[in-house]
């Protein structure tokens, strides 16, 4: 015989017996005392859990955390002197270097700088540096050609100048994470992709042969799909010509080797690529343009409000602990002025927090806690004026916060927080030309911000 | 004092709250203590056992909502209550064939139920087998499948289907007779 749960008298059954209460004995909770955990040597859950004034040293740790890190950033939005600023972010260029001395090696030359006029002017070409004979060149490391920038953009009835490697300098291995690193990686990059794809190398040799090819910019579009990694640049070819008096700056591993040649460099301002570019020779053929630092830093940048969503998920770890994490997307849109231009940049970040928040009041219905987290992005999607780029970048951020939260129903909770948040290694120079471009967002001109997030929250 | 904060309380070692949490459940425990045990001795047992072992764990609670601790303390004291009959080897299971005819005759209605007063009910749930009182416990009062049960019980599916057929069958004579010594016993007068 099936047999139903639902029958009458099983529910009847259920319905009487189910809540039926029987007072235990008078004297049994005496006889329980004695056997009970005792207070301050309480069993394995009572050891565990914080006492109380842990709770509001939580709190306190919080607080304290918000401030050192709005502290941190008054300190760092001092106003510094101009001089010393520039001493440290910009190298000296080699043209105003003494010939002959040598670069430290933790201060190397970069890259953007070894290139011959670093700062033209239309109106006032810059005399042509003349290389020292008999002086020495130390690489440490061979200096892929692909690193040598031959000059910035002129127009085309502006000859561009010629500055040459101050010989006699002694150029020492590139500090990682320096301008000529990023760009040695770049290259390197592209140089790669060009070796092993085929289908690659196929359209940086597109234009072969004597003369020059400029990119034009819906043909870079057409392919920023496939070559994500030169979306920013405009590429080209162009083919070895002049006088053989050149002098060899690398090569081996593999690298294609770039022949100094002045014709080469006379061919680029017939390039027609774009004002506000840099040149960078890759292959004795094959270049790149992209904006200097320089352009970049000229452009006036007004951010929008960020707007972050996402979903977390929080489990409570004990009666007063509660881990939070899941995923965050977050969109900061940019618009720069300047260079006669206007640029939006976009920039989508998807990111994981990680988050311990500790009840300090804690209610059937509403509880108080404080937290503190971290977040760990990265740029999933951006561009420029249009061009895809690609951000190497982890955006990274400390947060504390003292939150509310009111019980829904089931696992939900409606809950705000106003907090603090302190963005970490944003700055201008770390996450500056990357691969030929440069970011500046709300976050690295403002790595301090104050916070109010709301929303519901599933607690397990 | 709200579920919550008397959880958290006692988690703490307050021995208010502690007093406070057995007035509160120590009623309901006792019953579902009574149900699960052979005898009021061993339902004290299950009982006390219970408790401390509520007071050492009360930590890992995690509050869910209004009734969640109630719910969580009798969920603790069933276990125990399962774990102490299978500790004493008087858990006993019989199999029964799937073809095995129905053994109980006509069951009871409902009004018949609510003639038997409470503690005649809980003595009759007490006189089961103590395979059968878990099967039945766990399937009618819990609201388990018979997979869970069996999880439960380290039993196999069909084996909890014969204990609650059984119990069942068990249960149905013993309101049926006592509905039956009740007429007879109105009868004579």
């Amino acid at each position: 015989m099936e047999i139903n749960r639902d029958e009458k008298w099983l529910v009847k059954l259920k319905d009487s017996l189910g809540n039926w209460q029987e007072p235990a004995p008078a004297d049994f909770w005496s006889n329980l005392q004695k056997d009970m955990p005792q207070a301050g040597a309480a069993g394995e859950t009572g050891g565990r859990r914080p006492a109380r004034y842990l709770y509001w040293t939580a709190v306190a740790a919080a607080v304290l955390l918000a401030a050192f890190l709005f502290v941190q950033h008054q300190e760092e939005a001092l106003p510094v002197t101009p001089g010393t600023k520039i001493a440290q972010n910009e190298p000296v260029p080699e043209a105003e270097q003494p010939l002959g001395t040598k670069t430290a090696q933790n201060e190397p030359v970069p890259v953007a700088e070894q290139h011959l006029d670093t700062k033209t002017t239309q109106n006032e070409p810059v005399p042509v540096a003349e290389q020292p004979s008999g002086t020495k060149t130390v690489q440490n490391e061979p200096v892929p050609v692909a690193e040598q920038i031959l000059g910035t953009k002129t127009t085309q009835n502006e000859p561009v100048p010629v500055a040459e490697q101050p010989s006699g300098t002694k150029t020492a291995q590139n500090e990682p994470g320096t301008e000529p690193q990023l760009l040695k990686e770049t290259i390197r990059e592209a140089l790669y992709l060009a070796e092993e794809k085929p289908e690659r190398k196929k359209w940086i040799a597109f234009s072969a042969g004597n003369g020059a090819f400029s990119a034009p910019s819906g043909f870079l579009k057409g392919e920023s799909s496939v070559y994500p990694v030169q979306d920013d640049m405009v590429m080209g070819n162009m083919a070895a010509s002049g006088d053989e008096d050149h002098e060899e700056w690398g090569g081996g591993s593999g690298t294609p080797e770039l022949d100094l040649q002045q014709g080469q460099i006379l061919g680029i301002t017939n390039l027609g690529i774009e004002e506000n570019r840099k040149v960078v020779m890759v292959g004795g053929s094959n270049f790149y343009s992209f904006r200097s630092k320089e352009v970049y830093r000229s452009y006036k940048y007004s951010h929008r409000q960020p707007v972050r969503l996402g979903v977390s998920f929080a489990m409570e770890v004990t009666g007063r602990l509660f881990l939070e994490s899941g995923l965050t997307y977050e969109y900061l849109g940019s618009t720069m002025k300047g260079n006669g231009e206007t640029l939006h940049q976009n920039l989508h970040y998807l990111g994981v927090p990680l988050k311990a928040n500790i009840y300090f009041s804690k209610g059937d219905r509403f509880s108080l806690y404080a937290g503190a987290g971290f977040l760990l992005e990265r740029c999933v999607y951006g561009t420029i004026g249009g061009e895809r780029i690609n951000l190497s970048h982890w955006q990274k951020s400390l947060s504390a916060s003292i939150g509310a939260q009111i019980f829904l129903g089931g696992h939900a909770y409606l809950y705000l927080e106003p907090g603090a948040s302190r963005y970490l290694g944003m700055d201008e120079e770390v996450i500056s030309m990357q691969k030929g471009y440069m970011i500046k967002t709300l976050h690295s001109e403002e790595p301090f911000g104050i916070t109010i997030s709301g929303g519901v929250r599933i607690l397990f | 004092m709200e579920e919550r904060e008397l959880s958290i309380s006692c988690a703490q070692n307050d021995p208010g709250a502690r007093k406070e949490l057995y007035d509160k459940y120590s009623g309901h425990l006792f019953g579902v203590c009574l149900r699960y045990a052979s005898n009021r001795e061993e339902a004290l047992d299950i009982l006390h056992d219970s408790f401390i072992k509520i007071y050492s764990n009360i930590g890992r609670f995690t509050w869910r909502g209004p009734g969640s601790l109630k719910g969580w303390l009798t969920r603790l004291t069933i276990n125990l209550a399962i774990e102490k009959i299978r500790e004493t080897s008087r858990f006993r299971t019989v199999e029964i064939p799937p073809d095995a005819p129905c053994t109980y005759g006509p069951l009871p209605d409902e009004r018949s139920v609510g003639e038997v007063p409470l503690e005649v009910l809980v003595k009759f749930v007490e006189e089961l087998p103590p395979g059968y009182r878990a099967v039945f416990n766990l399937y009618v009062f819990e609201e388990l499948s018979h997979k869970e049960i069996a999880r439960m019980l380290g039993i196999n599916e069909k084996s909890s289907s014969s204990q609650l057929l059984r119990a069942k069958a068990a249960m149905a004579k013993k309101i049926n007779d006592y509905k039956n010594r009740l007429e007879n016993g109105n009868q004579q007068r």
